[in-house]
């Protein structure tokens, strides 16, 4: 008989519960812990940037973020975890590039489109730099357009996947062939440029940076949207500069496609503040590391470009 | 506490290394560097130690290394010189570690200079000389090892092409993309397929109405009596042979990627019964023998990260894992590591001695407490075990489709121990298989599809000439310990 009563008193409240929160859902949000997916290991880039934003989650955003890795599948895993979730914006996905590029390639069978989702943020942009060791005749912009109008094809580029695009966007746009090959990672690729076997690398900036300091390498062309905030940086011809279109991988975080558009304003405003916070800037500048604040027009406009770009190009290229 | 995890492994039979390693990995995530690698290390090396305890008490190797400690092991622990039998065997592992230790820091410093020769044509044909020695050392049957590392090949090939992306293989199915992942793999194909095993074997028994068998207890009590007699200095020292050919066979077989431990150990046991002085005894329960094979299968220890270390490239499981680990910690071994992350590498070597001087202490502990572990009943070990892998599997990275890989894996495993096929080269096979598409796809296109590139540089044509020469040697080494083998299979 207890057991009944209780029964029937759980099934009153729960009923309740799920009535009040269909209806004040938008107004009392956030309400409990946020769940931020990173489709990726932890202590990976993406990874070190969302727990660092965690950090400063209960004074900005109102609620505590909770940091949940959902690796696999070049990111798909996590995608479709936050898609199956309620669009209540307890979930947030942060992430990078990848999980854009996969369901691109492998249209047939991914378990979701690069629309699926309402990006929410972009905290972070990366404008990859194509270098070259010092003193080569293809070691200026003027220079490796030279001798690829002269030879076609014959400088090999070596890059990680996801900042080669850019390179390869502005190359073409410059009607300009090079042989392009894709490394598991830039560390690699770095090693062969370091060891001549290849001509050319694609790096983030913050790993081209030492090497222009130690003159092992001289930087061509920074391929991405935005201008990088270094030293030695200054006379690196920019896509823009140049005439073309760039490319940056960003990271951002998106949420549910169906979302309330209250809440997803909310969090755009709350993670901006959390973005410009003392604690988290001092943070991100020991890491070596530029965050930035987009609002929520451009961050749509940002993001249907990449997406665009991305599709374009990966379909375009023959890698 | 590393060393003390893993020597519990290797105690317990069917718990492989790897097994030990992949359970302790998914902790490592939420560890520093130091600690994740203590914890690794030790596991890594007390493993290889433990695997001997049940080869010496029961003639069952706890692990596949241990499978040359055996023969004279359990021998000894007839005649009631257990005690004896394993401290020699602590002894062994440790001093042959250790030394392998100092040649893996001296080394390791030397040829990081040279990696930058190594270019994208190098590391293929590094590969390729890890490649064919899977084919040299896989087992007893060729024929069997072959289709074995095939398997894992086909296995290795499933997910993107990582050229042009286009998945392939997959089924159609999207979570299959990325390809096998390695934890659920270990944990499929060691662990959960052995359990699948010991399952059937006690159904089976039950079936037939028989009292589950219970070990001699005389023989264990052997071990605690204080007529029991302990290895004397003078005999340590007598096996100063056997203990430095276990010391440069196993260094050698550890700095080959896909060589592993478990050739160490055979391998070494093999030249130790050729050159030994006492090698009419070995074989029959000397000393000797059990120095040559355990210090052979942990001096591949400390040399098997060479290659991790300097090319980026898992010389085994074991050095695979605590890759994965450097690479949780944000140092993704690559050439350029000694450059990039100092720290973490000298942490890594002081780890890998200290790690030797632990093992010694705990060892010697264990060597009472742990020899009855190995009784405990099947029916409460294999459900723990069981459980441990799946839940191990999903925490790696949250991920159900990992835990169906694992279970999948399991099977196949289970079928092929059933089939008598060696799992040891799918594993390698598996690892090795897509790093040699990396490297060679790199070659040729950075070459501008000119496959002359192969023959091009001194370095390729000097490696071209090693594996060469390795194929052949091998070959006819394995014809010796492939007798050795025999007879203990005879056993």
């Amino acid at each position: 008989m207890k057991r009944l009563t209780v029964s029937i008193l759980l099934i009153l409240l729960l009923g309740t519960l799920f009535t009040f929160t269909g209806a004040v859902l938008a107004e009392e949000y956030p309400d409990k812990t946020i769940q931020i997916v990173v489709p990726w290991g932890a202590g990976g880039g993406t990874d070190k940037w969302t727990r660092a934003l965690s950090t400063v989650a209960i004074e900005n955003y109102g609620q505590p973020w909770s940091v949940v890795n959902i690796p696999g599948s070049s990111g798909m895993v996590g995608w479709k975890e936050m898609l199956d979730r309620p669009a209540d914006g307890y979930t947030i996905m942060s992430t990078g590039m990848s999980n854009i590029i996969a369901p691109i390639m492998d249209s047939s069978s991914a378990p979701y489109t690069p629309e699926e989702v309402r990006p929410v943020a972009i905290y972070n942009f990366q404008n990859p730099v194509l270098i070259a060791l010092p003193d080569k005749e293809w070691s200026t912009w003027e220079g490796l357009k030279n001798y690829l109008t002269e030879n076609p094809g014959r400088l090999t580029i070596g890059s990680a996947l996801g900042v080669s695009i850019g390179t390869t966007s502005v190359l073409e746009q410059a009607g300009l062939e090079a042989n392009l090959v894709i490394y598991d990672s830039t560390g690699e690729a770095i090693t062969d440029l370091l060891g001549g076997h290849i001509d050319l690398a694609i790096p983030p900036p913050a790993v081209a940076a030492p090497l222009m300091e130690s003159g092992d390498a001289v930087a061509v062309l920074n391929s991405g949207i935005r201008d990088i905030d270094l030293p030695k940086f200054e006379d690196v011809p920019s896509a823009a500069d140049l005439g073309y279109t760039g490319f940056s991988t960003i990271r951002w975080m998106g949420m549910h496609p169906d979302t309330p558009d209250e809440i997803v304003q909310y969090a755009n405003k709350a993670i901006g503040e959390m973005i410009e916070s003392p604690s988290f800037q001092s943070m991100m500048k020991s890491m070596g590391e530029k965050p930035v604040w987009v609002p929520l027009e451009e961050v749509e406009e940002i993001y249907n470009h990449q997406a665009k770009e991305l599709r374009r190009v990966l379909e375009n290229i023959d890698l | 506490m590393g060393v003390f995890v893993g020597v519990t492994v290797g105690a317990l039979p069917g718990l492989a290394i790897s097994t030990g390693m992949a359970l302790m990995l998914p902790l490592t995530y939420y560890m520093n560097t130091g600690p994740a690698l203590a914890l690794l290390i030790g596991v890594y090396k007390g493993a290889t130690f433990g695997g001997s305890i049940s080869a010496i008490t029961f003639s069952t190797p706890g692990i596949p290394a241990a499978a040359a400690t055996v023969y004279d092991g359990y021998k000894m622990m007839k005649r009631g010189e257990g005690r004896k039998a394993l401290q020699m065997a602590l002894y062994a592992s440790v001093t042959g570690d250790t030394l392998s230790d100092i040649i893996t820091i001296v080394l390791a410093t030397t040829l990081a200079v040279v990696a930058l020769k190594f270019g994208p044509t190098e590391r293929f044909l590094v590969m390729f000389m890890a490649f064919i020695l899977i084919g040299t050392l896989s087992g007893k049957n060729i024929f069997k090892g072959l289709i074995s590392g095939s398997i894992g090949v086909l296995l290795a090939l499933i997910g993107s092409d990582p050229v042009s992306l286009v998945p392939r293989l997959t089924f159609n199915l999207w979570w299959l993309r990325d390809g096998i992942p390695i934890i659920p793999m270990i944990i499929g194909l060691f662990a959960v397929s052995k359990m699948i095993e010991e399952l059937f074997d006690i159904i089976e028994r039950k079936r037939k109405n028989e009292e589950i068998e219970k070990q001699d207890l005389s023989i264990i009590k052997s071990l605690f009596s204080k007529a029991s007699a302990k290895l004397t200095w003078k005999e340590y020292i007598g096996c100063w042979r056997e203990m430095l050919i276990g010391t440069t066979v196993g260094s050698i077989a550890g700095m080959l990627p896909g060589v592993g431990s478990s050739g160490g150990a055979f391998l070494s046991y093999g030249v130790a019964k050729q050159f030994s002085p006492n090698k009419e005894n070995i074989g029959e329960g000397a000393l000797e023998g059990i120095a040559a094979a355990e210090s052979g299968n942990n001096a591949t220890m400390g040399p098997t990260l060479i290659p991790l270390l300097v090319f980026g490239i898992p010389g085994s499981v074991g050095a695979a894992l605590i890759g994965s680990a450097l690479t949780f910690q944000g140092a993704t071994p690559s050439p350029r590591m000694f450059e990039l992350h100092p720290t973490i590498i000298y942490s890594l070597f002081v780890l890998l001695i200290i790690a030797n001087a632990v093992n010694l202490f705990v060892g010697n502990i264990m060597i009472r407490f742990y020899s009855r572990l190995g009784q405990l009943p099947k029916y409460i070990l294999i459900p723990f075990i069981i459980m441990l892998a799946i839940i191990g599997t999903y925490v790696v990275s949250n991920n159900r489709y990992d835990v169906i890989i694992m279970l999948v894996i399991a099977l196949l495993g289970f079928l092929l121990n059933l089939a008598k096929f060696p799992t040891a080269p799918l594993v390698i096979a598996f690892i090795l298989t897509p790093l040699i598409e990396r490297t060679f796809r790199i070659a040729i296109q950075t070459s501008y599809y000119d496959y002359r590139v192969m023959f091009d540089s001194g370095l390729s044509k000097a490696l071209l000439g090693i594996t060469i020469i390795l194929v052949i040697g091998i070959t006819k080494l394995k014809d010796k310990s492939k007798k050795i083998t025999g007879d203990l299979e005879e056993e």
